[in-house]
């Protein structure tokens, strides 16, 4: 699927062709490819979402990066555009060094430009687990430390919930994946893995953490409680985490 | 029926209320089809450039004030502003700061409204208009072009309706044609105003069109980290100005830009003029919705300090 086709990104699509033609213009031969890839590129895209991309490229010049200096300036300000420059000889390392990204990027993207650079991509299980597992403590480690330090007001609690959902879902869905039973989207991973558990009712849960991202707002008083709950839920992925083999 | 025909009064009443009103209308959409044309490339990195297309050179120091205190190379205390140091200066890239900043070095602490009323940046101004009148967005100085021949036909059409009619009344031995005399002149200086107005079609188009690209950053203005790491704070006021800048964001806001509180504004318990700083969705154009609602300091924002930390675990985890 090219730019053009993406009609569902509304305004975004205009500015994916501006940069994807400038991207094409300031880095001419030594473009590889360029993917599109998240809820972007399944066409679900929110008003509070980032457009994510891979722009692979054969050699990183000065001269050309600094063409696309302002044209990202001004992409991220209208559209939250985050581009993330690869060389092709380091897709392999990269992929395995974040795989949960990675796996994410698997599922889910659209080739803007050139050819698909993650076509005979193959992630080894043992990076995937062991990612997964880095991905998870970073996140309960980051979750505690907000909990701490923003437990105080609601309001920046709603961020950091919202800010946690996307690396819950594609651990969720890396997960499932790594224990053979793969989900739809990194969304529905997650309520997967949620209906999973029978030690609580964390379907609530899940509905005020896609509220918190897509609004940034929350009820009043439930930003504290639900917080703790997404430390609770990160420690029971962690815990199953841990139970996975590298067999 | 021949509105020449009309008595008077009654031709007096057509004149202002179908003649000047179709010549008016006419002229202004003969002169958006005639400045009409593609779409330029303008950097739109550059947000002195939208700042100046949306409301001349007053928006142009706000939004440079903004992004200045924002990045830290200007400082801010009690409503006046200095350059943080010698280095600020040879730090940024555009010229309209480096001269904003030269120049605040040598008269400062300054309030922006002194700012305003200095001429320092008079020749930076000019330059963004002149690239902006090159690209046929802004309309040239005096009344020339595709306008003065817009204008040239409306003034035929008015001073010929009414010339025609003063020449039948004359003729027909009625000399009380005062009003029409007067009415003509007054009529062409309102059709004058009208047609050259400061922005071009063009000009319209395209800040009609940079507020639709840049929506998205206007609603979520509250989620902008400050500090300079990327043009949105400057892309927000140089496109919307500094209505819906939040106080979070940027707690000078008021201090910098106050506004004069509306009457009444401290006589009743409704607050309803202290409302938040960031829904300014109404607030896109002029000038005159530089700051927004007379919120006083913002201080129980806690400056915007909502990147978290990470707990230092780097990498790209999500």
């Amino acid at each position: 699927m090219k730019v053009a086709e993406l009609e569902s990104l509304g305004p975004v699509q205009a500015v994916l062709e501006d940069f994807v033609t400038r991207t094409q213009s300031a880095f001419g031969s030594d473009l590889a490819s360029v993917v599109l890839f998240g809820s972007a590129a399944e066409g679900k895209l929110r008003a509070t979402s980032d457009v994510n991309l891979v722009v692979v490229l054969r050699r990183f010049e000065r001269a050309q990066a600094e063409q696309l200096q302002r044209p990202l300036r001004v992409a991220q300000a209208a559209v939250r555009l985050t581009p993330m420059f690869l060389l092709e000889s380091e897709v392999p390392a990269v992929a395995e060094a974040f795989a949960v990204k990675f796996d994410d990027i698997l599922h889910r993207r659209t080739l803007l430009f050139g050819t698909d650079p993650f076509a005979q991509l193959v992630i080894s299980r043992a990076a995937r687990i062991a990612r997964l597992k880095q991905v998870l403590l970073n996140l309960q480690l980051r979750l505690r430390e907000q909990f701490v330090s923003r437990g105080l007001r609601e309001e920046q609690l709603v961020l950091a919930i919202a800010d946690a959902a996307a690396p819950l879902r594609s651990c969720a869905a890396t997960l499932l994946e790594l224990e053979g039973r793969a989900a739809g989207s990194p969304k529905e991973a997650l309520l997967q893995f949620v209906q999973s558990l029978s030690e609580k009712p964390w379907l609530s849960l899940l509905e005020r953490l896609s509220q918190a991202r897509e609004t940034r707002r929350l009820e009043p008083g439930v930003g504290t409680e639900t917080l703790f709950e997404l430390i609770e839920l990160t420690r029971c992925l962690l815990e199953r985490s841990e139970r996975l083999t590298e067999a | 029926m021949n509105p020449f025909d009309l008595p008077g009064p009654a031709f007096l009443a057509f004149y202002w209320l179908v003649v000047v009103p179709a010549t008016v209308g006419g002229a202004w959409l003969l002169r958006r089809q005639l400045e009409r044309g593609e779409i330029p490339d303008l950097d739109l990195s550059n947000p002195y450039l939208l700042a100046y297309l949306r409301g001349g050179k007053q928006q142009v120091v706000e939004l440079a004030v903004v992004s200045l205190v924002d990045r830290g190379l200007m400082l801010t205390e009690r409503g006046m502003v200095a350059v943080r140091d010698d280095q600020a200066v040879l730090a940024v890239r555009s010229p309209l700061e480096r001269d904003a900043l030269t120049r605040l070095r040598q008269i400062q602490p300054k309030s922006v409204d002194a700012l305003l009323r200095d001429p320092f940046l008079d020749a930076s101004c000019e330059a963004v208009a002149e690239e902006l009148r090159g690209r046929g967005l802004l309309a040239k100085r005096g009344l020339s072009g595709v306008r003065a021949l817009v204008y040239l036909l409306s003034m035929l059409v008015l001073c010929g309706v009414a010339l025609t009619k003063i020449a039948i009344a004359l003729e027909r031995g009625r000399h009380n044609v005062l009003f029409l005399v007067v009415s003509a002149p007054i009529a062409c200086l309102i059709v004058r105003r009208w047609a050259n107005p400061r922005l071009t079609a063009l000009g319209q188009r395209v800040l009609s069109d940079m507020r639709e690209l840049f929506a998205g950053l206007r609603d979520r203005a509250q989620t902008i980290v400050p500090g300079g790491g990327t043009a949105e704070l400057a892309l927000l006021v140089g496109v919307f100005g500094i209505g819906p800048l939040p106080y979070a964001i940027f707690p000078h806001k008021s201090a910098l830009f106050p506004a004069p509180l509306p009457a009444g504004a401290f006589g009743s318990s409704n607050s309803s003029n202290w409302g938040s700083s960031s829904d300014s969705s109404s607030c896109s154009s002029s000038s005159s919705c530089s700051s927004g609602s007379s919120c006083s300091s913002g201080s129980s924002c806690g400056g915007g300090s909502s990147c978290g930390g990470g707990g230092g675990c780097g990498g790209c985890g999500s």
